[in-house]
């Protein structure tokens, strides 16, 4: 969701999680007063009660609650890699059983969340005195999408907004739903970099420093939790959610889990231009874009992930083919990346033809070398690009194109026997181009940032 | 290919079945009999096509994986291999364009990177070698692959797989011409070799020594034992003679080492003097195994 006027409520949402005392906050009191207030109170009877017995009028066996198939998983270790799906310490998950053909649905009315998101909305709009606000919604689910125009249908109905297409009356503001293009495992890298590393992934903030959707999603339901049971809230830990939109309306689908096959429709976004977006745009020009791998070769072999996604070093974008984009640091040897995802082609290659199973081969072993033999590199990815039967063999040079293209300096620097990114400096602004090194003034100091 | 090209074929079928297909080879109209493919036709027109994998011989079926024989195809985005491409009408083919010979002679240097060199060559004069003569590519820039040992366990034949080029044509003459099925190959990538049966020595294994494999063989990888062990006696001479490097395999043997070991020999010896040997040898040596033994 998107409100649409500067002040916004993730800024007391955030002082709020953040353990501060808000007492004072002029927007925590109002936010207490609301809680006691009338102006708010049709909402819980309408977005609960009305939209609830409306669907039980037709079948009323789906609104059972699903309390039978919710279990509590331990909290003892936290966050172990590559757990389980359903296992996830401290989570709540509603765990799809053969008994229940449809959990989903149960879940859905069952569960307080779905008026939550509206509320909360209508809360944050409330407090920033937005005009607007915007519900993103990706098309994968279709059943959110219904409940979510009935439950705005109520809200209209109710009085306290008013959906679209109608000049704003003072204090009835204006709900969209709108569709969005989003890739589910857009932070997939980065979450399973983070659990590696301990850490729970959230991104809060874009790169230009607003909240993101999903922070906004957060912080409308922590408003409408707030709101209902007090600041001491964001104190407790809190039921983790499922996933993606699933969750906005407390849907618990089985089939919603991440690598299982899902019902519905899948939009899979541009993700590297979004990635590029959230990355580099700023710190990286755009010749320093690399389509070097398909998405399989970059998640095969050693991929320092952790490290090249860190926020500490200059991102700078690498490889993809298809949707799929690495960034790497500044501190990565991109000849040491091209000479790791040519070892995955050589592994790969099937033998069958002479310039794909010689040419890896003799690839790789003039990569190793300190130096490149750059026009026999080129030769051999002329060759084998041409001669090569299937599309592997054509494609398998194609990081050392962009290596001989994109990265020249990094031909010229000597190799390294140790850990790439230790033993030799930052080169700052080494990627900008001569313009941009002109125009952006003093340039930030070697291994800064 | 594409489903537009798929569609002209399908459009075209009953026509292919019965009609001549008229296209361009280097800027001439030519004609080729359904299911010609361009290196038939090249062959035909006296248009010279490198070829490695394709043994131009009844019974021996094209595979197109040594990319000897590429040629250009205009409109395509890659090259093709003509040995296996069968061409459309209207398709416009260049067999000499710059790109295709570029091609051709850096996959020969990619082969010869991984053969012993010529002057110690098991057959200096196989197929391989004198393509690439005729391509001027005399050695590699390519570091050199790690030799395998050679497996001498079998009395007629002496498989060296340092100087194979995985061309696959022993495993189709093993398996679709003589219905033996016995080589097979292993592994993937630069490690694919050919074994027989279980990776077993030839020796041991269910090989009934018919031979194919060494007259298909265009490197010198499978070869007659006994040439090799002339080959051998003859190196060790030399050696003993004070020459380190000496052309291991002759025209002409010297006349002790000619008749050892070869009771049931029929055809002509090795490189016997005074026949005309046509252009391109399609054996090792043209060596003819005797019928009954089929032994060297």
């Amino acid at each position: 969701m998107r409100c649409t006027s500067t002040p916004r409520v993730d800024s007391v949402a955030a002082a709020v999680a953040a353990g501060r005392d808000t007492s004072d906050d002029p927007r925590i009191c109002r936010l207490r007063r609301l809680s006691r207030g009338r102006r708010l109170s049709p909402a819980r009877s309408v977005l609960g009660g009305r939209a609830q017995a409306r669907r039980a009028d037709r079948d009323p066996r789906a609104f059972r609650p699903a309390r039978a198939r919710r279990r509590r998983v331990s909290d003892r270790p936290q966050m172990a890699p590559r757990c389980g799906r359903s296992q996830r310490p401290g989570c709540w998950r509603s765990m799809p059983t053969r008994a229940s053909p449809a959990p989903s649905r149960t879940a859905i009315f069952s569960k307080p969340t779905r008026t939550a998101l509206l509320e909360g909305m209508l809360i944050a709009a409330w407090v920033v005195e937005a005009a607007e606000v915007y519900i993103y919604l990706r098309d994968e689910y279709p059943q959110c999408r219904a409940i979510l125009e009935s439950e705005i249908a109520a809200v209209e109905a109710a009085g306290l907004a008013r959906a679209c297409a109608h000049p704003p009356a003072p204090r009835r503001r204006r709900l969209y739903l709108r569709r969005r293009i989003g890739d589910a495992r857009k932070h997939r890298g980065q979450a399973r970099a983070a659990a590696a590393a301990g850490r729970r992934f959230r991104r809060r903030s874009d790169c230009f420093g607003r909240p993101t959707l999903m922070q906004q999603r957060r912080d409308a339901l922590l408003g409408a939790r707030h709101r209902r049971e007090g600041p001491g809230l964001v104190h407790r830990p809190g039921p983790q959610r499922a996933q993606g939109a699933a969750h906005l309306l407390g849907i618990g689908t089985g089939a919603r889990s991440r690598g299982q096959a899902r019902p519905g429709r899948h939009h899979r976004a541009p993700a590297d231009r979004r990635v590029l977006r959230r990355h580099g745009r700023r710190a990286m020009p755009s010749r320093a874009i690399c389509r070097a791998a398909p998405r399989a070769a970059s998640c095969r072999r050693r991929w320092p992930t952790s490290r090249s996604i860190s926020a500490r070093s200059k991102p700078r974008a690498a490889s993809s083919a298809r949707r799929a984009v690495v960034v790497l640091s500044d501190k990565d040897d991109m000849k040491a990346v091209a000479l790791n995802l040519l070892r995955f082609f050589e592994d790969e290659s099937c033998g069958q033809c002479t310039p794909c199973r010689a040419g890896t081969e003799k690839a790789v072993k003039l990569m190793t070398a300190p130096h490149w033999d750059e026009p026999l590199l080129e030769e051999l990815t002329q060759v084998m690009s041409d001669a090569s039967i299937c599309g592997l063999g054509q494609a398998a040079m194609n990081p050392v194109k962009q290596v001989l293209k994109h990265f020249r300096e990094d031909l010229a620097r000597h190799p390294r026997p140790h850990h790439p990114s230790k033993s030799i400096p930052a080169k700052a602004g080494i990627h900008s181009s001569p313009t941009r090194r002109r125009t952006n003034g003093p340039r930030p100091a070697p291994g800064g940032r | 290919m594409g489903p537009g090209l798929r569609r002209v074929a399908d459009d075209q079928w009953d026509l292919r079945m019965t009609e001549p297909i008229r296209f361009t080879l280097d800027g001439a109209e030519v004609e080729a009999a359904p299911g010609e493919t361009i290196w038939q036709v090249a062959d035909r027109q006296g248009v010279e096509i490198p070829h490695l994998c394709w043994l131009p011989k009844p019974g021996y079926r094209a595979d197109g994986n040594c990319r000897a024989c590429m040629v250009e195809i205009e409109g395509e985005r890659v090259l093709a291999a003509s040995c296996v491409r069968q061409p459309i009408p209207g398709m416009k083919v260049q067999t000499a364009s710059e790109r295709a010979k570029f091609s051709r002679k850096l996959v020969f240097e990619l082969l010869i990177g991984d053969q012993p060199d010529r002057a110690v060559a098991h057959d200096p004069n196989s197929r391989l070698w004198q393509w690439a003569d005729r391509l001027e590519v005399s050695d590699s820039r390519f570091p050199r692959h790690a030799a395998p040992a050679p497996d001498r366990s079998h009395p007629a034949m002496a498989v060296q797989l340092d100087a194979c080029i995985q061309c696959n044509l022993c495993v189709r003459a093993c398996r679709e011409v003589q219905v033996n099925d016995v080589i097979g190959m292993a592994a993937r990538g630069h490690h694919e070799k050919i074994v027989f049966d279980f990776d077993d020595p030839m020796g041991n294994s269910t090989c009934v020594a018919c031979g194919e494999c060494v007259q298909a063989c265009p490197t010198g990888a499978l070869m007659p034992a006994t040439l090799v062990d002339a080959q051998w006696r003859l190196h060790q001479r030399a050696r003993a003679r004070g020459r380190q490097r000496v052309p291991l395999l002759r025209r002409r043997l010297p006349a002790d080492l000619q008749d050892q070991g070869r009771p049931h020999r029929r055809g002509r010896r090795p490189g016997r003097a005074g026949q005309s040997q046509p252009a391109l040898r399609q054996g090792p040596l043209r060596l003819r195994l005797c019928r009954i033994t089929r032994t060297g």
